[in-house]
């Protein structure tokens, strides 16, 4: 049962990331690998508050998600100037220093990360099961599905989708390409770095491999499996290609090969949708030509 | 410059523009006014700096040399977005269409000024929000029916015919409201009768108050179109005037019209 729940609980943590990067990738056409360095700084920044100062759910999840806006930005501001596969090496780069800091500085524990974080505190009550916490991630993921079907379905979603067709012809139409791209960053960040807040409590213990480049992938997998442009679609990933790789560990696999397993699972699927069916499970074309 | 259009003001002025890319000479020391109120036609051959010439005053290159100025203040440098919020607006040569969009929202993304065109407006939504989609609808269907796009409303951009595509093109960039209107190649590959309804389109924008600077091919479209005609070649202005100036200027014919004497 506990599985269950834990399982569960991923699966939502996953559906908010796959989200929060499908506004980037799928809406926009910003193809960012930085989604698991932005969820980590929200990952750390909650163990620390956590830690040392209180667990106090809401204060921590507000300025784990404000922590990652700012890194965000940081990465924002010179990488949003490039474009197509230049701004994708910009947040290669940005993922890779970000890794970086996680694994070498002193505070975030280095390559053990930090454990033994307290459970959260929702209005001064301990939340301390594994069904408590799910509720929190399955709750988050539905807020994050609320505000990104609003955003997508306004005029700022159709402007989202008009950059990613043409950058130059929506700024000849007079509106700045920049603030847009700059405004869907920091949507995007507030999601990935709460995500990060709720999968240190999940797990009270964090480490850097879980924010390295390869989650990031995986990442990206889920948005592109799921279908760019489409919530259902990523919400719909999250579920299989969390599932898929569970059931394997009840396979006669060793557990050293699992996880090389899980990469070369996510690795296949990638390649097979890019080459087979661009639009993912739910790809964006149904959903305007339906 | 002839009486009756030296009277009128210059909607946009280049003075002394230059642009190299890396040792190619774009544009050489251009200079020359577009009055307000008119077509005026920039010809010359493939590779004479007709396009860049666009790209410049649209902010999209930065000139290394000389000034635009747009009813008399300079929009030299400014980012493309800006200069199209002052009153240029283009078109391209290519089109650039959002494709994997509908024609109704190619338009309504056109539309300036919508608040909810900002995320945190459209988190916190509201009836004037409402109100606001429901006009950029109504006026985004007015824009395909006068364009005889009423019935594609809702098709994809790229599945539309290359003629609809042109049309809806032309719809975006009067949906963006400019007050001088960049075209570039806007009639090639259309038929005879699209072509027709082009110059009727185009003299009627005028008579609204618009002023046209065209890029065009067509010799016969450009005689009976432009008040103005300014002639390019390998960067520079070679010969300006009326059509009757330029058809009959010999060094035009030589290097656009390709008469020999």
């Amino acid at each position: 049962m506990d599985y269950v729940v834990y399982v569960a609980n991923l699966i939502a943590i996953y559906a908010t990331l796959a989200m929060s990067l499908n506004l980037l990738v799928g809406y926009t056409g910003l193809i960012s690998i930085t989604q698991a360095g932005v969820y980590g700084i929200g990952a750390y920044i909650t163990a620390l508050l956590a830690l040392n100062f209180t667990p106090d759910l809401l204060l921590t999840t507000l300025l784990a998600a404000v922590g990652a806006v700012a890194v965000s930005l940081v990465v924002a501001v010179p990488a949003l100037r490039l474009r197509n596969e230049y701004f994708l090496i910009a947040t290669l780069g940005f993922q890779n220093i970000l890794f970086s800091v996680f694994m070498n500085l002193g505070i975030t524990g280095g390559p053990n990360g930090l454990y033994g974080i307290p459970h959260p505190l929702l209005f001064g009550m301990e939340i301390r099961s594994g069904v408590g916490k799910m509720a929190l991630s399955i709750g988050l993921a539905l807020i994050c599905y609320a505000l990104a079907r609003r955003v997508t379905r306004s005029p700022v979603g159709r402007l989202l989708r008009a950059v990613r067709e043409d950058e130059t012809a929506v700024s000849s139409l007079g509106k700045s390409v920049f603030r847009i791209k700059f405004s869907i960053f920091v949507f995007s960040a507030v999601f990935a770095g709460a995500a990060g807040a709720l999968y240190t409590y999940s797990l009270t213990a964090i480490d850097p491999v879980a924010f390295s480049l390869d989650e990031s992938i995986s990442i990206i997998t889920l948005v592109i499996v799921g279908g760019t442009g489409s919530l259902n679609g990523s919400v719909l990933a999250a579920i299989l290609l969390i599932l898929l790789p569970e059931a394997m560990k009840f396979l006669p696999i060793a557990d050293t090969v699992a996880p090389q397993l899980r990469q070369i699972f996510y690795g296949l699927l990638l390649v097979g949708f890019a080459r087979f069916r661009r639009q993912g499970l739910i790809g964006e074309y149904q959903d305007v030509l339906k | 410059m002839n009486p009756e259009l030296r009277g009128r003001e210059a909607i946009l002025e280049l003075q002394a523009l230059s642009k190299h890319f890396g040792g190619l000479l774009a544009v050489n020391d251009l200079s020359f006014s577009v009055p307000a109120g008119t077509i005026t036609s920039l010809i010359g051959g493939n590779g004479a700096g007709k396009t860049t010439v666009f790209n410049l005053i649209t902010g999209n290159l930065a000139p290394d040399a000389g000034r635009i100025l747009f009813h008399g203040q300079s929009i030299t440098g400014l980012p493309p977005h800006k200069v199209a919020r002052v009153g240029v607006a283009r078109s391209f040569q290519e089109l650039r269409l959002f494709n994997r969009l509908s024609a109704l929202d190619n338009i309504a993304a056109a539309l300036p000024q919508q608040r909810g065109e900002s995320i945190v407006a459209s988190l916190l939504g509201g009836a004037r929000l409402r109100e606001e989609a429901r006009r950029t609808e109504a006026e985004s269907r007015d824009v395909l029916e006068e364009l005889t796009l009423g019935g594609q409303a809702d098709t994809l951009a790229e599945q539309l015919s290359y003629g609809q595509q042109k049309l809806l093109a032309l719809g975006r960039l009067l949906a963006a409201e400019g007050k001088l209107l960049l075209l570039d190649e806007p009639t090639s590959g259309l038929s005879p009768a699209m072509v027709d309804d082009f110059c009727r389109r185009a003299r009627q924008l005028v008579q609204q108050g618009k002023t046209i600077l065209l890029i065009e091919h067509n010799v016969e479209i450009v005689m009976s179109l432009s008040d103005w005609i300014i002639v390019m070649h390998q960067g520079e202005k070679i010969a300006e005037g009326v059509p009757e100036e330029v058809r009959h200027n010999v060094s035009v014919m030589h290097t656009y019209l390709g008469i020999t004497s």
